[in-house]
Formats: C-alpha cells, sequence, structure tokens
C-alpha cells in the first residue's frame, strides 16, 4: 500500500478532521492483515523468519514465524519506519549475518542458533550490535502483541471484570 | 429581562464547562456550550476495545503525527490509540517565552475524557497557606464553604474511595475502594508503622465501583478494570464530560452544544458595564459569529480561558475585560513533580491479580502540617502502586528459545513505583500574556507563557526523592531507584491561576463566587479561578467551584441582579 495514502486513511479513521466512515477506514488500513506487504525480498523475509523462531521458537505455544512475526516486521519497515531509518536496518541485516544472507540460511540450525546467540549475548555490552538489538525488540513485539503471543503464549483478558486479586497459578501465566 | 438568544453560554466542555451546562439546563436555563474541539459523542470512541494486534503499529505511533503534536507527544498517554484525543500542535502554536508544556485536548469533553481520574478534596490548609506564609494572595474562599459542593459534585462524578478521617485528606462522598493489593498490604503496614505521620490509602479515584441510581439512568455501569479509560469507556464506568454531565445536560432538553467552535472574545457593553455574549469562529468555515447571552462562563481550561480574556478588549478594559489592575494572567503555577522512586519488591511471587486496576496507592502530603520543615513551603503527595513486571522487559532483555519464552510467559517480580506531586507557590511574576502580532490561522492572538518554578520547588523536589526512598527502604523494597526528574512547568497538566479569586479589584480577577469584580454576569470558573494550588490532583475542586458558582449565578439572575 502507499505510505501516504495509508497515513492519510489511518489519521482519517483515527479523527483528525476528516468524515470519513471511521470502521470502515480503519479496516481498510489494517488491510496487512499478516500478509508480507513485499518490502523485504524473499531471502531477507527468511532470514527474518528463521531469526524469529529461534528467538520464539515453537513450544506448547506457536512460534514467532507461525503468529505473522516476518510479516509484522516487513510491514513495520515499509509503512512505519522513514527511509533513511529502514535502509540502514536492511544493510544492518546483511552486517549480522556476516556479509550474505543467503549464507546464512545454508548454515547448519546449530550453527544459525550459535550465531544469535553470540549476538543475544553481546546485548547490553559495549559491541552490542544496535540491528540485532532493533530486530530481537521487533520480533518481541512483534510476537507478544500478536493474536496467537498475546493469547497464547500470554494471557489476554480484554474485559476483565472488577479488580481481584488471584493466585499465579490460576492463572498460570503473565498478562499481556 | 433581557432578550438575549440564550441564558447562557459556557465557552468550553471539559470537567468544568460540562458540569457547568449540567447544573444550568437542570435548572431550566437554555444553555449553549461552544467548544473548540472535534464532536466524540460517547459510545463512539473509534479505538476502544482494539487489540494491539487490530492497530497497525501495535499502539506506536508514527513520526508524521509526532511531528504535528510536537508537545503532546510526550504526554503519557500518548499513543496511537489515544492521540487523536489530543491537540496538533502546529495548527494550536503558542509562545514559550520560558519551557511551559501546554497539554491540550482536541475534543468535545475536553481533558475529562483522557485524565487520570484521581479525586481528592482539598483540606482547610489548603484555603489558608496564602495567608498563613504570605505568598500570593489570601483566598476570599475556606473550605467549608467549598466542602457541600464537593458533597454535590462526588456522588455524580462517582468517586471509589476509603474513609481515612484524615484532616489533610477530607473524606467524601464514596462509592467502594480499589482494593489495595497483597504487597501494598504489607507495605502500608510496615510504612505507617515507621512513619506515624505518613498514610498509605487507596487512591481516590472517579471509577464506577459500585454504580449508584443516578449513574445507571445515565448508563454508565460498573468498571471492568480494562485500563484503557483514555481512549473513552463505553461502560461510562469513569467520569468523563462525554459519557456523564453532556448526557445530562442533553436529557433536559434545554443544551446547544455547538463543536469546532473557536471563542476568541467576551463582548462587553459599556452602557450596561454587562458582558453581552461572545464572538467566536466556526474553525470549519472560517466563519465569524457572535451569539448573546444574559451570563457567560469561562471553562475554557486555565490558560485558554485567560488567552479569551485578555484578547476581549474595549475602550472601558483596553487590557482585556475585567483586567484594570494587570492582574489577569498572574499566578500561573502547575504542580512540580518528577520526584520518587521505584523498587522491587522480594517475595509473593505466587500471588497475582485480574484485571488492570485504574488507581492504586496515594500518600497524602505529611510536610509542614503540624512542624515547619524549614526547607521548603507547604507539601507533596505521591501517587504510587504495586504491580508485577509483564513481558516488555524482553524487548531489550538478553535470552533466546525456549527457556527464553517460558520465561517471558511468567509474571516478573514485584515492583513499586512511586510520584510526588507538590504544591508550587503562587508567585505574582509568573505569567502569561498575549503575542503582540503573532496569531494561529483563525486569527487569535498567540499565548505567550512566562512561568517557571523557583527554589521553593526545586527544595521540594529533592525531599520528594528523598522521602521516596526513605519509605522504600522502610518497606524492605531492594534495587532502589531514586528519580528526580525536572520537567518545566505544565508538564503535571495541573496548570491554575491567571484569573485568581480574591478580595479586591486591584488585586484579584474574580471575587468569592467566581464572579468577575467588574462585570458581574462573567464567571471563571476552571482551574484559572485558583489563587494556590494545594497538592492534590484539582479537577474535582474545579467542579465543586463551578457548581457554586452556578448556583449563586442561578440566584443572581432569579432576583434580576444579573
Ligand atoms: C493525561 C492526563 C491526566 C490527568 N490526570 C488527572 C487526574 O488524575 N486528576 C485530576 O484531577 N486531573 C487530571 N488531569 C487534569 C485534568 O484533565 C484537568 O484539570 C481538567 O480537565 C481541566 O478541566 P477544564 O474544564 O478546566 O479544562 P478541559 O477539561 O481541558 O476543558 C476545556 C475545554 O475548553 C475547550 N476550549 C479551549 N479553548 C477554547 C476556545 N477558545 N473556544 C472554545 N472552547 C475552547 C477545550 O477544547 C476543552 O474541551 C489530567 C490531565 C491529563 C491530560
Ligand atoms: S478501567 Fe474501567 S473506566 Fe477505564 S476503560 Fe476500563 S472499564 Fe472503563
Amino acid at each position: 500500500m502507499n505510505r501516504r495514502r495509508f497515513l492519510i486513511n489511518i489519521s482519517a479513521a483515527l479523527g483528525y478532521g476528516a468524515l470519513v466512515n471511521d470502521a470502515a477506514a480503519l479496516d481498510a488500513a489494517l488491510a496487512f492483515s499478516g500478509k508480507p506487504s513485499g518490502f523485504l525480498g524473499p531471502d531477507e523475509l527468511e532470514f527474518v523468519s528463521q531469526v524469529s523462531d529461534i528467538i520464539i521458537p515453537k513450544s506448547d505455544t506457536p512460534s514467532a514465524s507461525q503468529a505473522g512475526v516476518p510479516a509484522y516486521i516487513d510491514f513495520y519497515l515499509s509503512e512505519f519506519l522513514e527511509s533513511k531509518a529502514r535502509n540502514s536496518f536492511v544493510e544492518g541485516l546483511r552486517e549480522l549475518c556476516n556479509e550474505s544472507i543467503q549464507e546464512f540460511l545454508r548454515l547448519s540450525e546449530e550453527h544459525k542458533t550459535e550465531l544469535i546467540q553470540s549476538l543475544d549475548d553481546r546485548l547490553g555490552s559495549s559491541d552490542e550490535s544496535t540491528v540485532y538489538k532493533q530486530l530481537k525488540e521487533l520480533i518481541v513485539i512483534g510476537y507478544y502483541t500478536s493474536q496467537v503471543g498475546a493469547t497464547q503464549a500470554l494471557r489476554y483478558d480484554p474485559v476483565p471484570g472488577p479488580y481481584k486479586e488471584i493466585k499465579l497459578a490460576e492463572v498460570g501465566r503473565a498478562w499481556l | 429581562m433581557s432578550n438575549t438568544e440564550y441564558d447562557v453560554i459556557v465557552v468550553g466542555s471539559g470537567m468544568s464547562g460540562a458540569y457547568a451546562a449540567k447544573e444550568f439546563c437542570e435548572k431550566g436555563y437554555k444553555t449553549l456550550v461552544l467548544e473548540r474541539g472535534e464532536m466524540v459523542k460517547h459510545r463512539q470512541y473509534k479505538t476502544e476495545g482494539k487489540a494491539p494486534w487490530q492497530m497497525p503499529f501495535r499502539g506506536d505511533v508514527p513520526e508524521e503525527f509526532k511531528a504535528e503534536q510536537h508537545i503532546q507527544k510526550e504526554v503519557y498517554i500518548y499513543n496511537d490509540y489515544t492521540r487523536h484525543h489530543l491537540i496538533n500542535d502546529k495548527d494550536h502554536p503558542y509562545e514559550q517565552k520560558r519551557p511551559f508544556i501546554w497539554y491540550r485536548s482536541a475534543t468535545v469533553g475536553g481533558k475529562s475524557l483522557i485524565w487520570g481520574r484521581q479525586s481528592y478534596r482539598w483540606s482547610k490548609l489548603d484555603f489558608e497557606s496564602n495567608k498563613l506564609d504570605g505568598n500570593g494572595i489570601d483566598w476570599p474562599v475556606r473550605y467549608e464553604d467549598i466542602e457541600p459542593w464537593y458533597d454535590r459534585v462526588e456522588p455524580f462524578v462517582g468517586i471509589s474511595g476509603s474513609y481515612e478521617g484524615l484532616e489533610v485528606l477530607p473524606d467524601g462522598k464514596f462509592l467502594p475502594a480499589l482494593p489495595l493489593n497483597v504487597v501494598e498490604r504489607d507495605m502500608k503496614k510496615k510504612i505507617e508503622k515507621t512513619f506515624p505521620d505518613r498514610h498509605f490509602i487507596p487512591a481516590r479515584v472517579a471509577h464506577l465501583t459500585q454504580p449508584q441510581k443516578q449513574h445507571l439512568e445515565l448508563g454508565r455501569v460498573q468498571c471492568q478494570a480494562r485500563s484503557e479509560c483514555p481512549r473513552g469507556c463505553s461502560f461510562g464506568a469513569y467520569y468523563s464530560s462525554n459519557s456523564a454531565a453532556l448526557p445530562a445536560a442533553e436529557r433536559t432538553g434545554n443544551m446547544t452544544l455547538v463543536a469546532n467552535a473557536q471563542v476568541q472574545e467576551v463582548l462587553y457593553d459599556h452602557a450596561s458595564g454587562r458582558a453581552t455574549g461572545v464572538a467566536y469562529v466556526d474553525m470549519r468555515s472560517g466563519e465569524r459569529k457572535q451569539v448573546s447571552a444574559r451570563t457567560v462562563f469561562m471553562c475554557a481550561s486555565t490558560l485558554a480561558s485567560v488567552q479569551i480574556l485578555l484578547n476581549s478588549k474595549s475602550e472601558t478594559f483596553p487590557e482585556g475585560i475585567g483586567n484594570r489592575f494587570d492582574v489577569l494572567g498572574r499566578y500561573v503555577m502547575d504542580h512540580c513533580g518528577g520526584g520518587g522512586a521505584s523498587g522491587m519488591v522480594p517475595g509473593y511471587l505466587e500471588d497475582y491479580y485480574k484485571g488492570r486496576r485504574p488507581g492504586g496507592v496515594y500518600i497524602p502530603r505529611f510536610r509542614n502540617i503540624n512542624s515547619k520543615h524549614g526547607k521548603f513551603e507547604r507539601g507533596y503527595g505521591f501517587q504510587c502502586g504495586a504491580s508485577r513486571a509483564g513481558w516488555h522487559w524482553a524487548k531489550t532483555g538478553k535470552g533466546i528459545g525456549k527457556a527464553f519464552k517460558e520465561k517471558v510467559s511468567q509474571p516478573g517480580n514485584w515492583y513499586f513505583t512511586m510520584w510526588g506531586f507538590g504544591e508550587s507557590l503562587p508567585r505574582y511574576e509568573n505569567r502569561i500574556y498575549l503575542h503582540p502580532s503573532k496569531k494561529d490561522k483563525w486569527g487569535m492572538p498567540l499565548l505567550v507563557t512566562d512561568v517557571a518554578y523557583g527554589e521553593n520547588e526545586s527544595a521540594m523536589v529533592r525531599d520528594m526523592s528523598d522521602t521516596a526512598v526513605e519509605m522504600l527502604e522502610a518497606a524492605g523494597l531492594q534495587n532502589i531507584r531514586r528519580f528526580e526528574g525536572e520537567a518545566p512547568p505544565g508538564g503535571a497538566i495541573h496548570e491554575m491561576g491567571g484569573a485568581c479569586m480574591g478580595h479586591s479589584v486591584e488585586t484579584s480577577y474574580l471575587n468569592k463566587w467566581n464572579q468577575c469584580h467588574d462585570v458581574k454576569n462573567l464567571f471563571v470558573t476552571d482551574g484559572a479561578a485558583f489563587s494556590s494550588v494545594s497538592c492534590v490532583n484539582p479537577s474535582i475542586t474545579f467542579m465543586a467551584f463551578t457548581a457554586r458558582a452556578v448556583d449563586y449565578a442561578d440566584q443572581q439572575m432569579q432576583q434580576g441582579l444579573i
């Protein structure tokens, strides 16, 4: 979707001035729902998808890619980020896997995990990778604010009723 | 008496204006409410109930919009769910001679739609302080004068709270309090034992914990603890103009509400010595209009009301209506804040909660009550609460794979956070005025803010941080972090003053009835009327003064005096 038009749709939907039927405009704007907007190329998308699943794999609940995280990241890059920030992010993705994304994709599962683990270990240190940091943040947000992440990996209750104290065992997981 | 188009014009539909409209309409007055913002009807809240995955950027706001809202984007509730309730700063500029953060609403209902709902009565001391320590001008009103009006407003608003019998924080007419949680109950014991003068009580918030008949009649029902309030709440479970006062006014058939109407001037007639009505611009068409009424109530919010009054120039009042002695725009204040602390509470890992409780703990003022603190005048209170960390740490935290995922799925430790809100001093030199030449696109002269905190406020904020840390230590918390921010005035969003109440026309703008000394059918009943700021959140007190002023204006009109 054209970025400008998209933003204008959303802004109308959220009440900046224009007299547009909001619900319809919002739905239109949300038509992306899970489908990649085609900003990242197939290899880049696959890379993001694999990294997402290394960080948030399938367990008793779905993995990050199963929750639509790669598509969300693709959408975020194309529609949310300013072009400069967007380009430097994509540049950075290459740097993450030592030059070539294709090469990364050919590595063994163990090797890929090791690579991500070593990037993750450096988080918070002086030589942390800013792109990894940004990517992880997007993966985590993308997952836990997705319907799958919020309702399965976490607990989500849109209308919880009056506040009350419970034991953790009664719900077993953290609330969104 | 006169043949005006309306009995009353109310400027603004926020916390003060909508309540004024309700009271006038219920007394049978034909009331016109003029509101700058866009229409937002109750239950037409565009983002209410939307899950994050239904929002394009999961709640994050693109830079384009932040650029349009370069001031508003800093307010703590600002996100993609709420931003349409805040004004576009590019369209509504002002000049900061000294830094002032002016948070403003973009809608009918004003800031009542997005407020934090904390609601506390002022105390006897609050009304006496100016006289006692000589700062500012003496209030012409005491607690006893306003008490019956709290009694009237609170049941309509619906405030949950506990009865504590404290002189410093008078009890009101409450619905059941929101409960303290297990961590807070234990902290209360420890803190109150170590510091017998400090009280640790449930926050008093405008949430219907047990709706009464008058709430249900307006379709307002019990709070569901979603804590998504600033998006608007179709349950009407927190108080807003949109959910309560405006529907109450509307059902009388006496209210006319015009949105997108920027009031620019109160009109004055020299011969009769009265305000005759107001001039406004239809912001959509740009058309200028005048409308007449017997009485004018200014409720456009503190700064905006003063701006309009300053712009109401006539031969009699070249410096703004009723402003013969350069009192209008003086003594502008906000609460000072930024002091506080947070810490980790060890244990309680089996305990959790259901629902996002919309209010936590309050610690009322304890400084300068029975003894002088010495380093500063007046005092501050704390807004606080304990809750468990959720998944957000994982955004920047370490870990990958199943173990990471498992850890994120569980709540983290309990944390307790406390923020101070302090009473800043009224100062004559802290003022707002009109820019001599610059105007907004509708032709309204820009406001200039020239307001700053002083040494008293800095000393108080430091003390807030000290006492916060000291209390968290006494309660056995770990990893205690001390906050000591220095946000400019406006940041607490409790701006008051500018058209202060006082005893004489030489020193104040309003008399003890919120009535302009020089223009008897002109009233200002929002925060502009306040001669000092207490340290408690002010809005319920704006409403109490509004109710009292309406009652007085009603009597005056009935007697043909105005
Ligand atoms: C995020 C947030 C949290 C807050 N938390 C609390 C809290 O917990 N407790 C508390 O007591 N207070 C709180 N406040 C402050 C509270 O919202 C205000 O004190 C209160 O709304 C002020 O009431 P008012 O009627 O003076 O102004 P508003 O509610 O702002 O209403 C004024 C109205 O006048 C309109 N207006 C302005 N200029 C013009 C014009 N020229 N012509 C026509 N109309 C005009 C505005 O559009 C607006 O609708 C909070 C505020 C915010 C933003
Ligand atoms: S917490 Fe209560 S008032 Fe706030 S949105 Fe939820 S139900 Fe409404």
